[in-house]
């Protein structure tokens, strides 16, 4: 829940096992403790969606944890650390090294898809300049713009982890299918149905709306990556493209805070151990004041569900 | 559940839909693994680690193991 700096010091010093979601300069002021933490300053709070640089989103977690840091070269271990019963949440700088290494990797770490992997992209006020993302370490009071930080909980063997998420975006049916050839965060040339096109042609030739992700077909299930920029014919995006999956254009959404609304409508009754959403259906959706049903957390610059999404709230469930 | 090593090439050279997100997402990456190099030593490592998440997962998975026992 969103609270003031003293609520999650007092927490902290009650030797509570938080994850932190806030301010780097609130965050670099907390006291040590067995907290991880990571910078935004957008958050979806029970009450609606906040911007705010003097709140903390605390989550509280009753369960035995460990808290490790890994950079670049050691993030391929941070499934294999994770308990055999249990959800792990990692904390990983925006455009840091580590973030490319996981964002391109997370797939082929060793037992990624045997443990309950979470996470967020941790990042900064868009409006204030000098900023630097960074995960924390609380308990040793240590800030990162370089290395991930994750909180791994123990979860009693009789209960049940579930990592999820909620994608309001769908393929278009009416787009052609997407592929690439070479894959990472940009892309100058594509396949669009199997023809060799320059990519930032296509979208200016047939006015694709940026705002919409790719969606690519993970076996049934839809997988995005948000589109960064257009620049000098190359394309950016919030997340790696890869080689072998079919992308295509998102359909268009009317109404963001409708369609997460009857999305959610499906799942109300679900009480999620933690979860967060990202920074462009905040934005995109204009969903500052506004509620999602039964969600909150912070608003993040990229989302983990095992691997790096985008434009995605995931959750996780422990039943 | 049993699942046999023919089930498991099917899934990898097929196109399948699961549910589980996570079952999904290794699904992907091992039809990509395969499609590079499709032999029966990399066959039989992406069928160890199926078989591991299979046997692993406590979460609900009663939707993809009816469509893997139609395989």
């Amino acid at each position: 829940m969103l609270m003031t700096f003293e609520e999650a010091s007092k927490l902290i010093m009650d030797n509570k096992t938080l994850h932190i979601a806030g301010t780097e300069a609130l965050l670099k002021k907390l006291p040590k403790g067995k907290w991880i933490g990571g910078s935004t300053e957008y958050f979806m709070a029970k009450e609606g969606g906040k911007v705010s640089g003097e709140h903390l989103f605390v989550t509280e977690f009753s369960y035995e944890g460990s808290i490790k840091t890994y950079a670049a070269s050691e993030i391929e271990s941070v499934a294999a650390d994770a308990f055999d019963s249990g959800f792990s949440i990692v904390v990983v700088p925006f455009d840091s090294a580590v973030h490319i290494k996981y964002a391109q990797n997370a797939a082929g770490f060793k037992d990624m898809f045997l443990k309950n992997i979470v996470g967020w992209i941790s990042g900064v006020n868009l409006g204030i300049p000098g900023q630097t993302p960074i995960a924390v370490d609380g308990t040793a009071a240590s800030a990162y713009s370089d290395k991930a930080v994750a909180l791994h909980l123990k979860v009693p063997g009789d209960k049940t982890v579930s990592v999820n998420i909620v994608n309001i975006f769908a393929q278009n049916e009416f787009s052609p299918v997407i592929t690439f050839e070479e894959e990472g965060f940009s892309a100058t040339k594509c396949l669009i149905d199997g023809k060799e096109t320059v990519l930032a042609d296509y979208i200016a030739q047939n006015k694709i709306d940026t705002k919409l992700p790719l969606v690519g077909d993970y076996a049934g299930n839809g997988i995005n990556i948000s589109f960064k920029s257009v620049e000098n014919g190359v394309v950016n995006f919030y997340a790696p493209v890869f080689r072998g999956i079919q992308y295509r254009i998102a359909k268009n959404i009317e109404n963001y805070e409708k369609e997460f609304n009857s999305k959610l409508s499906e799942i109300k009754e679900t009480n999620a151990a933690f979860s967060c959403n990202c920074i462009l259906n905040f934005l995109y959706g204009e969903l500052e004041g506004k509620k999602i049903d039964a969600f909150s957390g912070p608003i993040t610059f990229g989302e983990i569900a095992y691997q790096l999404v985008n434009q995605t709230l995931v959750y996780v469930t422990v039943s | 559940m049993t699942i046999t090593n023919q089930q498991i090439e099917k899934i990898l050279a097929g196109s399948q839909t699961f549910s589980n997100l996570g079952f999904c997402m290794l699904v992907m990456h091992l039809r990509m693994k395969y499609a590079g190099n499709p032999s029966p030593v990399i066959l039989v490592e992406c069928a160890e680690e199926v078989r591991k998440f299979l046997n692993k997962t406590t979460v609900s998975m009663d939707a993809d193991f009816a469509t893997i026992q139609r395989l």
